[in-house]
């Protein structure tokens, strides 16, 4: 446990396992939303950050000396910050040309803006940002902006939901580092209800135990760790705990083998992407058991 | 602590008992006193939900059979009502013979003749009454109302409560089938709304088959013994079955029920099998074939056929009707299938509830139905205007036709009251169970108390004329444990997966 309360939560460590980021822009974002997303990936020790933009084969309504401008006003933001830029244009289908990208590259992760869609236009148009989370192997940050948090972003909470067997072994490395922390972390489980009392009181007893272990396991790279347990659904309930505790960031582990409904209706990583108002880091490759 | 606990359990058993018997005495009252009134109230909500919400009964009663076949060939199937080394604690003819006695032995009786011949004579308005047409569709349509379906819908009930009961270990209460969903919550108030609300169904269920059983009985003795069924006969009959069922209830379950309803599927099965043979052996068995083979085939077109544009009236009036009794009375066959069926797989249990009990539904209707329908339509007996005038003597207008009818009759009244008493019996006892928090074992004054109460309050009824509307009420609580039912189902997955998911990883490590 770091008993200095004063320290600076900015990472400056070399071997961070977050070094190297890539970015996907649609060049219409907001250039302080960069900025602001900039800002939080100092926090994880990013030196390097890979801008990307894909055009989709069909879009023929901006020119590319345009887009090269953009990029290049964006990757000066970034330069400011202290990163190291680089940038590319790829054309295809968008999804898979950031994701190939990435891994050519050997990217650490990638941070993308959430554009919250209606379900209408979700549904007609689809979500390359969900199609970013489905198909990644690598870590996605995905950056919640808020406008009134844009000049002061922070990162001092952040909140681990877990289910204990599937997504731990893959979301521990990074929790256990402590160049990937924050003051505060709350250790989520969100589970079933047991079929009866008896059982429920044996859960709780496992969940506890479980939640001590892991946060015993984390001590070392928080000031603080609180333990939650919760029944209901995950997704719904990450989310509501999430926004109860006010926390900067959320800490998701991604399971690949995806049961039928999910793969109909999107993971429960796709559905907390959607609904949370905080920025979400989405660790995946874990498998069901 | 245990005492806390102790006193809160306390509370809630007398709770659920007190509030279940003012809300039941208060609505006999008001049958009593002024039964018109009442009778204009139940048919307003009774029509008003038949008349709304009769497609969601059909959907759900679809729900509850695909839920049932999708349970049992599922790998939950192999998981115990019990602990997984417990046997099952009544032998396979002992649980069949239950189950049928329970779930169906009366009204089967009552409608074995006449529920084919009504819907020969008034089938719905897309066919012609009394045509070849109508004869298949009485049969197929007979099938349909007493087959898979309300066995779907006491199964859901009664896999749901044994499994939260024999193998989580919780009372045998509806309200603890909630436990997954609503965790403490069900020793709150919505628990005993629930239980409340199965009180309510049942006590009106059996007060009304009761009533309408008496009714039958004296009919058929009417027509041996040559006397007019009035009242007095009526509340003789009753008597007569209280104390026998008193006295069936006193004796428990082991030994009362059981060996009524075993007694009871040996007669029925005499009596079917001398009506098969003495009968006209080869029609009732084209019939069995034929229907069988349109059933099949018809099967999921009828669940979902509402018929909207023609015969709609037919529809609400018989199968939705069929459909909310089975779901009002899912409460007590639920609970009482549920306490017999300890120890079974819910493979076995249910496949064992499905089938066994429709097959010989449907020979049962394909040899009084079929025989009937000989006599109809080949020699031109008016069995089906007999039926048209009093619904209750269709089985006796058929034995007029054939050798040693008068011990027939007797054979049948005889059928009838013990079906009455295991009814009546199995209804005191899951009264008795459901108002003393689940006891398994619940004590003899209160099985006295619902035995007399639900007694009486039939007499009163047959004599205020309030019968039908109690059995709209009854109905009417049916859409509410709809609903109920629906979520129930929702809490079994959830119960079955997490025990498949933790509890036997657990239990293998």
């Amino acid at each position: 446990m770091h008993n200095d309360s004063t320290r600076s939560w900015q990472n400056t460590s070399e071997d961070s396992m977050l070094t190297h980021v890539v970015i996907p822009l649609s060049l219409k974002e907001y250039e302080q939303k960069l900025i602001s997303m900039g800002r939080l990936l100092k926090y994880f020790g990013t030196k390097k950050a890979s801008l990307i933009h894909v055009r989709s084969s069909n879009k023929k309504d901006t020119e590319p000396q345009d887009l090269t401008e953009r990029i290049r006003s964006y990757a000066s933001h970034l330069r400011g910050l202290g990163f190291e830029v680089d940038m590319y244009f790829k054309q295809g289908h968008i999804a898979s040309q950031i994701l190939s990208m990435a891994m050519e590259l050997e990217a650490d992760f990638i941070s993308m803006f959430w554009e919250s869609k209606r379900f209408l236009r979700k549904a007609l148009l689809g979500n390359i940002d969900a199609d970013v989370i489905r198909m990644s192997d690598l870590p996605v940050f995905v950056y919640k902006h808020s406008f009134f948090l844009a000049k002061e972003q922070k990162m001092s909470q952040a909140m681990y939901a877990t289910n204990f067997r599937i997504t731990d072994s893959h979301v521990m490395p990074y929790l256990t580092n402590p160049d990937f922390s924050t003051q505060v972390l709350y250790i989520l489980h969100v589970g079933d209800r047991a079929p009866d009392p008896q059982a429920e009181a044996l859960r709780k007893q496992q969940v506890q135990q479980n939640l001590g272990r892991l946060k015993a396991e984390c001590e070392q790279a928080f000031y603080r760790i609180e333990t939650l347990d919760v029944v209901g659904h995950p997704g719904n309930k990450v989310v509501h705990m999430a926004k109860r505790y006010g926390v900067d960031l959320l800490i998701i582990g991604k399971c690949d083998e995806q049961s039928s409904f999910e793969q109909i209706m999107g993971s429960t990583a796709q559905l907390i992407a959607d609904k949370a108002n905080c920025s979400i880091f989405i660790v995946p490759g874990a498998q069901r058991q | 602590m245990n005492m806390q606990l102790f006193s809160a359990g306390l509370w809630k058993q007398q709770t659920v008992f007190i509030i279940s018997l003012v809300i039941v005495l208060s609505l006999v009252g008001l049958g009593v006193v002024n039964p018109a009134l009442l009778e204009r109230y139940s048919s307003l909500i009774h029509e008003y939900i038949i008349e709304t919400f009769g497609w969601g009964y059909m959907i759900s009663a679809l729900a509850f059979l695909v839920f049932n076949i999708w349970f049992a060939l599922s790998k939950y199937g192999n998981i115990r009502l019990g602990k997984d080394s417990e046997k099952p604690q009544y032998s396979y003819f002992g649980w069949f013979s239950m189950l049928f006695a329970a779930g169906m032995g009366i009204g089967l009786i009552f409608w074995g003749v006449a529920e084919p011949m009504s819907h020969y004579l008034n089938p719905p308005e897309y066919l012609a009454g009394q045509s070849d047409g109508a004869a298949k569709f009485a049969m197929k349509y007979s099938f349909f109302h007493w087959g898979v379906h309300p066995w779907a819908v006491y199964i859901t009930m009664s896999l749901a409560i044994a499994y939260f009961s024999f193998r989580r270990g919780m009372p045998p209460l509806i309200s603890s089938c909630f436990y997954p969903l609503i965790g403490e919550r069900i020793y709150g108030v919505f628990g005993y709304c629930i239980d409340i609300l199965a009180v309510f169904a049942t006590v009106f269920g059996i007060v009304t088959s009761l009533g309408l059983g008496a009714m039958q009985i004296t009919t058929g003795l009417g027509e041996v013994f040559h006397f007019r069924p009035d009242f007095q006969a009526q509340v003789t009959v009753i008597a007569v079955v209280t104390v026998l069922f008193m006295i069936s209830s006193m004796t428990g379950l082991d030994k009362g029920i059981q060996i009524l309803s075993k007694t009871n599927i040996l007669l029925a099965v005499t009596l079917l099998g001398f009506m098969l043979l003495v009968g006209p052996t080869a029609y009732i068995l084209n019939v069995f074939t034929n229907t069988v083979a349109d059933y099949l085939s018809g099967l999921f077109n009828m669940s979902l056929s509402t018929n909207p544009f023609q015969g709609y009236a037919w529809t609400q009036s018989w199968t939705i009707f069929y459909w909310a009794w089975w779901i009002a009375w899912s409460p007590f066959v639920g609970l009482f299938v549920a306490s017999i069926s300890r120890g079974r797989t819910i493979r076995e249990f249910i496949l064992g509830a499905l089938l066994v009990p429709t097959l010989l539904t449907f020979l049962w209707f394909s040899v009084f139905g079929g025989a009937a329908f000989f006599l109809e339509i080949q020699e031109g007996a008016h069995i089906a205007k007999a039926v048209s005038e009093n619904i209750s003597v269709g089985m006796f207008r058929l034995y007029a036709h054939y050798p040693f009818s008068t011990l027939l009759t007797l054979i049948t009244i005889l059928l009838l009251a013990v079906f009455f008493v295991t009814s009546a019996d199995s209804a005191t006892y899951v009264l008795s169970m459901m108002t003393s928090q689940g006891n398994l074992y619940p004590s003899p004054a209160k099985k006295i108390v619902w035995g007399l109460m639900v007694s009486a309050t039939a007499v009163i009824l047959l004599y205020s004329g309030g019968l039908e509307a109690l059995q709209k009420m009854a109905i009417a609580a049916a859409l509410p444990f709809t609903v109920i039912m629906l979520f129930l189902c929702r809490s079994l997955v959830k119960g079955l997966r997490y025990e498949f998911k933790y509890l036997r990883d657990s239990s293998q490590e």
